[in-house]
């Protein structure tokens, strides 16, 4: 303990649409009006959080300009070709062998959408952001994804190809391979002949260059993965689920929850977004004609049902209900209404 | 469950030799619900229709559409299920607004009702395999063995493909088990991971020239390009984001795809003559006021929206106050709401 970094990370997950990037940007704003040093990033395509905060974009930590935060948040939007390049650079044991790689058709072509690099990417640069201690918070917008979880197994994924030695099947000629190696070779043969027959002696031409490239990094992927999980299983990392109120995105936000369970993780807090109109509580007892008091009540029913489907699926979580506020609150506001709810919590 | 009502010349002649509709839209409009609307009216039409989910899970059970998950066989609607709301679409295209207004309910009843798929990656990529390489102990040695298993699961696009593949293996490529249906409606991933499947036979085609993955790559493009066997449909909402990265999604597709996207406005507020008339009558209540300012936004995004000269029609679907959790909708039929 006496050695670890003090930095505390809190990852928001959560499926597409809910508003995680806006309320991963006001969790960090939060933090930052309290008086904290605060990094928040994401590997989002659409770039919202370069638009929420006036960022960059270049894939570089970029300090937030606005006077309430007195210079103690910084932003990032991940490039994540480019730290997956980078990684490949810093892994690979002989440069020639990365730029190999970086030059493979099958790379460029494909390595962003190379299945587990994003989440890889950002879990590599919270890596380095917590090591560097420079820092009180990160706050780590994942990726969507259908499964969120698959955030936190994917690099598990990337390590089993190099464990399982698949890599080794495209790199060893079969001269020097010891009887052993080459009776197993025998299964790999057959798989690598049904893969030419199903893709085409191209595709496995390349697939085997990319293969050779890699030669030399799985150690050093190894290495960094347990320094990267310790830091997510440690007590100085919180998960914070992020969903609506929609009975869909309650399902959702439930099998998520689980899922974590199963990680051996709990959910600290879960956001609930988009809850209920902001101006409910003005007609609520208003006395109204009948056409628009059927519309008032049907809106209300609909709050009710949802309200009660949310505290039967989330019984042991803390819940933070936000409003729909018509329009897109800037992270600022809603950080401020997060404190808020924050103050009423604890006056409870 | 929320049905809309095209009537059958009008779809016949907005989708005259359609067969692939692919539904996108930003995460949480409503993609799920809107293409399963519209699946059912072009099976209501007599179009032999398949609605696909591309999931990792199905969602209709969780959004209180049907009772169990969806297969990657395709299994048949029970019929009693399928007694829609009545709900009134209006068209919107620049110039003469066509107004399509749902028919009888029991006229309704008798129509056909689609079928529905789960179409994951994996399982599009094991049937391919079992279909090319007829052997099935080595499609099992294939993907049951830890080691391919862990190099199919990271190989770049692999999945995009085997989905996309089979998405498009009807006529005329004709490739893999054969696909008998006039219509597809594919409820496909949000804006940015769609776009990245869709471009994914390119990249792979531009990696790969010769062999069949190049081969099969270049005929997938080719279809996803052709009005004549693709349609893309793009759902909304009336609100900042989403119409944002629609307008931003349509430019895309248009210029990427060449194509001209079917627009769905959802959740539009949908109030009937008399609360109109009160709304007018009573300016000064909260309500009223809460209402008129959603109107204004609502006709402030709608301009937006239609300010964007490549839709090939705009469609939009009313708010709707659903009975609320799945245990609800799986107990009861959708409540009919009086529309008047």
């Amino acid at each position: 303990m006496t050695k670890a970094p003090r930095t505390k990370v809190i990852l928001s997950m959560g499926s597409g649409g809910v508003g995680k990037t806006t309320l991963s940007a006001a969790t960090a704003c939060k933090a930052a009006l309290e008086g904290k040093r605060v990094v928040v990033m994401t590997i989002d395509p659409s770039a919202r959080l370069k638009d929420l905060l006036g960022l960059s974009g270049d894939g570089q930590l970029t300090q937030v300009q606005w006077p309430e935060l007195e210079g103690r948040l910084w932003g990032l939007v991940l490039d994540s070709r480019g730290i997956f390049d980078d990684f490949i650079r810093k892994a690979a044991e002989h440069t020639a062998a990365a730029e190999k790689l970086l030059n493979n058709r099958l790379y460029q072509e494909l390595s962003t959408s190379l299945s587990g690099s994003q989440e890889f990417t950002s879990l590599e640069k919270l890596r380095e952001l917590v090591m560097s201690d420079e820092y009180d918070l990160v706050v780590v917008d994942t990726p969507p994804a259908d499964h969120a979880i698959e955030f936190l197994t994917a690099p598990d994924r990337l390590a089993a190809l190099f464990d399982e030695g698949v890599a080794s099947w495209f790199r060893t000629p079969l001269s020097q391979q010891g009887f052993l190696k080459r009776i197993i070779r025998k299964g790999a043969n057959q798989v690598l002949r049904a893969l030419e027959l199903l893709t085409g002696a191209e595709f496995i031409r390349e697939l085997s260059d990319f293969f050779n490239s890699l030669s030399g990094w799985q150690g050093r992927l190894r290495d960094r993965l347990m320094e990267t999980k310790s830091i997510l299983h440690g007590e100085n990392c919180d998960f914070q689920v992020v969903c609506t109120s929609e009975p869909a995105q309650i399902s959702q936000a439930s099998k998520l929850i689980n899922g974590l369970t199963d990680e051996g993780i709990q959910t600290a807090h879960i956001l609930v977004n988009r809850c209920y109109p902001h101006w409910i509580e003005t007609v609520q007892n208003e006395s109204l004609p009948p056409g628009l008091k059927r519309w008032r009540d049907d809106i209300q029913s609909q709050i009710q049902s949802r309200d009660v489907l949310m505290n039967k699926s989330f019984a042991t979580q803390k819940l933070v209900k936000i409003p729909h506020f018509g329009f897109e609150p800037n992270p600022i506001q809603l950080a401020k209404f997060l404190q808020a709810q924050e103050k009423l919590g604890v006056k409870k | 469950m929320q049905c809309a009502m095209l009537a059958p010349v009008a779809l016949a002649r907005i989708f005259p030799r359609m067969k692939i509709h692919f539904f996108t839209g930003k995460g949480g409009v409503g993609k799920t619900t809107v293409s399963w609307m519209f699946a059912h009216e072009l099976a209501r039409s007599g179009q032999k229709t398949l609605f696909i989910e591309t999931s990792e899970e199905s969602l209709l059970p969780d959004l209180g559409l049907a009772d169990s998950p969806s297969t990657f066989v395709p299994k048949e609607i029970p019929s009693q299920r399928q007694n829609g709301n009545q709900w009134k679409l209006q068209q919107l295209p620049k110039g003469q607004p066509e107004q399509l207004l749902p028919g009888p309910r029991h006229e309704r009843s008798l129509g056909r009702s689609p079928e529905r798929s789960l179409w994951r990656g994996q399982d599009c990529l094991r049937e391919y395999a079992h279909h090319l390489l007829k052997i099935s102990p080595l499609v099992d040695l294939l993907f049951d063995h830890k080691i391919t298993q862990s190099l199919i699961q990271v190989a770049p696009a692999v999945f995009e493909l085997a989905l996309l593949g089979k998405i498009t293996s009807g006529p005329p490529r004709l490739v893999g088990p054969p696909l008998d249906y006039d219509a597809l409606v594919v409820d496909a991933y949000a804006s940015g991971h769609f776009l990245s499947l869709l471009r994914s036979p390119q990249g792979m085609a531009k990696a790969i020239r010769f062999g069949p993955m190049g081969k099969q790559s270049r005929a997938i493009h080719e279809m996803l390009i052709n009005p004549e066997y693709t349609q893309y449909h793009l759902v909304s909402l009336l609100e900042d984001l989403p119409v944002e990265e629609s307008l931003e999604l349509g430019s895309t597709l248009k210029n990427e795809f060449d194509a001209k996207p079917h627009l769905w406005i959802n959740r539009v507020l949908q109030l009937d003559p008399e609360q109109m008339e009160e709304l007018a009558r009573f300016p000064n209540l909260n309500l009223s006021k809460v209402l008129h300012e959603r109107l204004q936004f609502e006709t402030k995004f709608r301009t937006q929206l239609l300010d964007f000269p490549s839709w090939a029609d705009v469609r939009e679907v009313p708010e709707f106050f659903a009975p609320q959790t799945s245990q609800d909708t799986g107990g009861q039929a959708d409540r009919p709401r009086d529309l008047k």
